[in-house]
């Protein structure tokens, strides 16, 4: 049965992807696989698209790649976070959290706007 | 488990390649996928396309990561190439500190191959290559008539006369402007009464000079047409070097007056600065009309004169019109012009031959005159070209040492170049490694060899420069000598840089790896190294023969009978009419100074002539001879000079026949009188031998001459005696018919110039001889006072320079090609020291282990010079326009250059032969 799925973001997207390097190097399946898990195939539907955010986050300083082994011992492209990218990171997930604190606020708010008793 | 192709990992070899990277990375990704839903249980043809739709559109990402990769490897690519190139330059400072010796030897060797070349250039884009500073000087040509023509010139005959050139200028379309042009020196004096004369260098110009080139006024105006008219205040236009020279740039200037001569002239205005009239070689300095010339010149103006050739034309094209064109549209008006020239007076006797070659042989050329009018061009064209080729051969040879030396450093460095061929550098790095080295040297060399190069210029216009005009010849080096030098020291460089670079990273790794001990005799690199020397030997032949040529030509030039004898004689010029003397009074003083010199100690006798010796001065007349007939213009072109009673006796020309000139062949010019053409008031004269012989007969004496060669010219000059032949013009002039008439019956104002022989030295006279001038009349100063044999050596300067320069090169070449030599046989002595032990240990003494070496050197030495015995000939043809009566092969010259390059290259050789010689058989032994 197929799900309705959302579309990612761009700005979401690097954010996941960088998280998911926090881990170690990975190549791009790897990151792909694991993002598509965890959001149980809610984000990344097209894998593809996961590419040319990693070129472009390469390109910015963010994470840095190597040429590898895999586990099966064929030749992929592994990806690495930056002091940068760490950095990124680190900013992105404090201004997530803001953000979803000030949305669940509202979202669990009693009372409506305008209806103050004078 | 596919790795990619064996084909793909080499294609990589030449550096990233981001779409073949971007195709393994998405097909890893597919794979993998692929992988995991075949493991889920799906066909691995499902399990594809599967993976395919979850991926997305393959091509979009594809290109997308392409574009950002490609950006990416070329932003990080460039930076190694940078810094890759810094490293290079590093490391090649490195390594040429560390063998300094070698370093040093080759950056002198480059620095006098690159310096000697840069000197030369510098001479040649001044003189040669230079242009007016106006705007667009390729559009400015000059107008020169050519072939035959009918009348007298104050030049080489190309000139025009002033009415043509005016009919000319007002009738022509094909110019936007057109000037007439004619180089004086003028005795400026501040104002009247002053007694202190400055000679300046002027022009007299017409009126559109100024416009038609389009030179700006630094200061008040510069000159147009109206002050060209007759009648028209007298002006005139200083250069802008010379309102800082004598008027220190003071802005009031204007409206001061001069003293040309005796002739005021208002200041209007100052030209731009960088402007220094058409002689680019040499400043002028003031500026007047035309209109002028005959108060200038304190004679009768020319300006009227049909049948004097005088003014040299100058124009600038309109847009879009060649020389050709605008020499072909003038054409048909200047036929008419001519035509209308037949009815000048002076075509009275002329045969109607004569007016038919005037009308058909005359043409009017139009041809680039952006150079200017520098007579230096003309001198120096030749010998600089052939300077330029001797130090090109210079550098050549040095090039060779420095290759040489590379070589040897390259062979040296073997080991380390197989290390790093090995550890994975690319040939090309490495090569390009070298390279660098190379061009670092080379940069190094060639700034050493600028400094030089402007040493050496200044010492050679010392010898170039009359010190009389202010010359326009700097020794520093401007921006396009300078490029050239950048070129050439760049081509140096890559020459004998690329060469060794190659050679020394072949890549036979395993053998150098290993000890090379083993190895005896030398392969490909020795043969080079040979090569090259052997190139280097006949180069210096070449340089050595060319060097001898010259100075055997000199030596001829400088031995040849000049007709009169030129020790001790003092010469000098007095012109007294720029401060007024006129008619009777300039012979006077001609006369009186004659005899205060006469009477002054020392002086063993004295004369004076009308034209300067070997000073490029001329006086040239057609002449008829009684009882021989004219049919059309052909009269005997001759030499004229007018001189004093003593003349001869001074100069020590023998008189052959008849009788010197006497005092009472004296005449009085009546003002106003008419003189008649043919003996222009001269009633006797005296011929050369060779005139003699051939037009007079056995009795020359009391025969008749005319000036003139129409047909019934009168001769009414009568022969009074014959004398030896002597020169004229210049040194190197064969010596041809000339004609002697007196001084004193001259009807015009001629100034003297006056030769005096001292009993003693005659530089000691030279303060004797100015006080004499000075005493007369303090305003008249004595103008070239110096020795005769000064004067020739003047006359001779530029072929004197060549000379030296030839010897100077060629012994720089032939030093250099030693050095070579030397090193080649040093190293050959190195590379034979076990072979040379193993003769000696089975028993050769040491005179042959010498010859042995010996006849290496000789060999190559006999290679050298029979490649270049065959080219020596096509050098002494080439160079025979240079020479001074050179005919054909100089087997004496090629001989002796030969022998004393061999000497020399034996000597360079003896010394490794010596070594090897002396040799310890066991040391050589045992060397490993």
């Amino acid at each position: 049965m197929k799900k309705a799925s959302l579309d990612v973001v761009r700005g979401t997207l690097d954010v996941l992807i960088l998280r998911a390097l926090t881990w170690g190097p990975q190549h791009g399946y790897a990151v792909s696989q694991w993002i598509r898990e965890r959001t149980e195939e809610e984000l990344l539907v097209e894998e593809g698209a996961l590419y040319p955010a990693l070129y472009r986050m390469e390109s910015k300083g963010w994470i840095g790649s190597e040429w590898g082994a895999s586990d099966n011992n064929r030749r992929a492209k592994f990806y690495a976070l930056t002091t940068e990218g760490r950095r990124h990171l680190k900013q992105e997930l404090d201004t997530w959290q803001r953000y979803t604190q000030a949305v669940s606020r509202i979202l669990s708010a009693s009372t409506g706007p305008g209806l103050r008793r004078a | 488990m596919t790795r990619p192709p064996a084909w793909r990992r080499y294609a990589r070899f030449f550096g990233a390649d981001v779409r073949r990277d971007v195709d393994d990375e998405l097909r890893f990704h597919l794979e993998a996928k692929t992988q995991a839903l075949i493991d889920g249980g799906l066909s691995p043809r499902e399990a594809r396309a599967e993976a395919l739709r979850q991926f997305g559109a393959v091509s979009d990402v594809r290109a997308l990561c392409e574009t950002f990769g490609s950006a990416d490897v070329r932003r990080s690519e460039r930076r190694l190439y940078l810094t890759g190139w810094g490293q290079d330059l590093r490391y090649a400072l490195r390594m040429l500190r560390r063998t300094p010796l070698v370093s040093c030897v080759a950056i002198l060797s480059i620095a006098l191959g690159v310096g000697a070349n840069t000197a030369i250039f510098t001479l040649l884009d001044q003189v040669l290559l230079r242009l007016l500073p106006v705007p667009a000087p390729e559009r400015i040509v000059r107008v020169q008539s050519q072939g035959y023509y009918y009348g007298s010139t104050n030049g080489t005959g190309r000139e025009l006369s002033y009415p043509m050139f005016a009919a000319l200028r007002d009738h022509q379309q094909v110019f936007e402007g057109m000037f007439a042009y004619f180089p004086i020196g003028v005795a400026v004096r501040a104002e009247h009464g002053s007694r202190s004369a400055e000679m300046t260098p002027a022009a007299l110009v017409s009126g559109d000079y100024f416009s038609t080139l389009q030179v700006r006024a630094a200061h008040g105006r510069l000159l147009t047409r109206q002050d060209d008219a007759p009648g028209a205040p007298p002006v005139a236009v200083l250069s802008h070097r010379y309102w800082q020279r004598r008027f220190a740039g003071a802005p009031d200037v204007l409206g001061r007056t001069l003293l040309a001569g005796t002739q005021p002239l208002t200041i209007v205005g100052v030209a731009d600065s960088g402007f220094d009239g058409m002689n680019l070689a040499s400043a002028t300095e003031l500026f007047v009309p035309l209109a002028l010339d005959g108060p200038m010149q304190a004679g009768a103006s020319r300006l009227d004169r049909q049948g004097l050739r005088w003014l040299k034309i100058y124009a600038r094209l309109r847009p879009g019109v060649t020389e050709q064109a605008a020499a072909a549209s003038l054409a048909p008006f200047y036929r008419s012009l001519r035509e209308s020239d037949l009815n000048d007076v002076r075509f009275a006797r002329a045969a109607a031959a004569t007016k038919q070659r005037y009308l058909n042989e005359n043409r009017l050329e139009v041809v680039a005159g952006g150079g200017g009018l520098t007579p230096m061009r003309n001198q120096l064209r030749g010998p600089l070209v052939v300077l330029m080729a001797i130090v090109a051969g210079v550098l050549l040879i040095a090039c060779a040492n420095v290759a040489n030396l590379q070589l040897a450093r390259g062979a040296a460095r073997q080991r380390e170049v197989a290390l790093r061929l090995s550890l994975g550098a690319t040939r090309a790095r490495i090569v390009r490694q070298l390279v660098v080295e190379s061009l670092v040297l080379a940069g190094l060399g060639a700034a050493a060899g600028v400094l030089l190069a402007v040493g050496g210029v200044q010492v050679l216009l010392a010898f170039l420069i009359d010190p009389d005009s202010p010359s326009l010849l700097i020794a520093t080096p401007n921006p396009r000598v300078l490029g050239f030098t950048a070129l050439i020291a760049g081509a140096a460089g890559l020459l004998f840089g690329l060469a060794p670079a190659l050679q020394s990273t072949r890549p036979a790794l395993a053998h150098t790896l290993k000890d090379q001990s083993g190895t005896v005799a030398g392969g490909a690199g020795v043969r080079v190294r040979k090569a090259l020397v052997v190139s280097q030997v006949a180069l210096s032949l070449l340089l050595l023969v060319g060097a001898g040529l010259f100075i055997r030509s000199f030596q001829r030039m400088m031995s040849a009978d000049l007709g009169f004898r030129t020790e001790q004689i003092v010469t000098f010029g007095a012109d007294p009419t720029p401060i007024g003397y006129r008619g009777h009074r300039v012979k006077q003083y001609a006369m009186d100074l004659l005899a205060r010199v006469r009477a002054t100690p020392g002086v063993a006798s004295a004369g004076v002539a009308r034209v300067s010796l070997l000073a490029g001065g001329a006086w040239y007349e057609s002449l008829a001879v009684e009882g021989r007939p004219i049919r059309a213009d052909d009269g005997v072109d001759s030499r004229v000079n007018a001189v004093t009673p003593g003349y001869f006796d001074t100069m020590r020309v023998p008189l052959r026949m008849g009788r010197d000139f006497r005092d009472t062949d004296f005449r009085v010019a009546v003002p106003g009188e008419k003189v008649d053409e043919s003996d222009q008031g001269y009633r006797v004269a005296v011929v050369s031998e060779s005139f003699a012989r051939k037009f007079l007969g056995p009795q020359p004496i009391g025969r008749h001459i005319g000036f003139g060669a129409d047909p019934g010219t009168p001769t009414r000059i009568e022969v009074v005696g014959v004398v030896g032949d002597s020169v004229y013009t210049g040194v190197t002039e064969s010596r041809s018919w000339q004609i002697y008439v007196p001084f004193l019956e001259s009807t015009d104002d001629a100034m003297g110039w006056f030769y005096v022989r001292t009993t003693g030295e005659p530089a000691a006279m030279l303060d004797a001889m100015r006080a004499a001038v000075r005493d007369l009349d303090p305003a008249v100063p004595p103008l070239q006072l110096r020795t005769l044999t000064t004067q020739v050596n003047r006359s001779v300067a530029s072929q004197r320079l060549v000379t030296g320069l030839c010897v100077l090169f060629g012994g720089l070449a032939t030093a250099l090609a030693m050095v070579g030599l030397y090193g080649v046989m040093a190293y050959t002595v190195t590379r034979r020291t076990r072979e040379l032990g193993v003769r000696m240990a089975l028993g050769a003494r040491s005179p042959r282990i010498l010859w042995l070496i010996l006849r290496e050197a000789l060999w190559l030495v006999g290679a050298g010079v029979a490649c270049a015995l065959p080219l020596s000939l096509l050098v002494s043809r080439v160079l025979q326009s240079e020479l001074y009566d050179a005919t054909g092969i100089d087997p004496i010259t090629v001989a002796g250059a030969t022998l004393l390059l061999a000497a020399v290259a034996m000597a360079a050789a003896l010394v490794p032969s010596w070594k090897a010689a002396r040799l310890d058989p066991l040391r050589a032994l045992r060397l490993e």
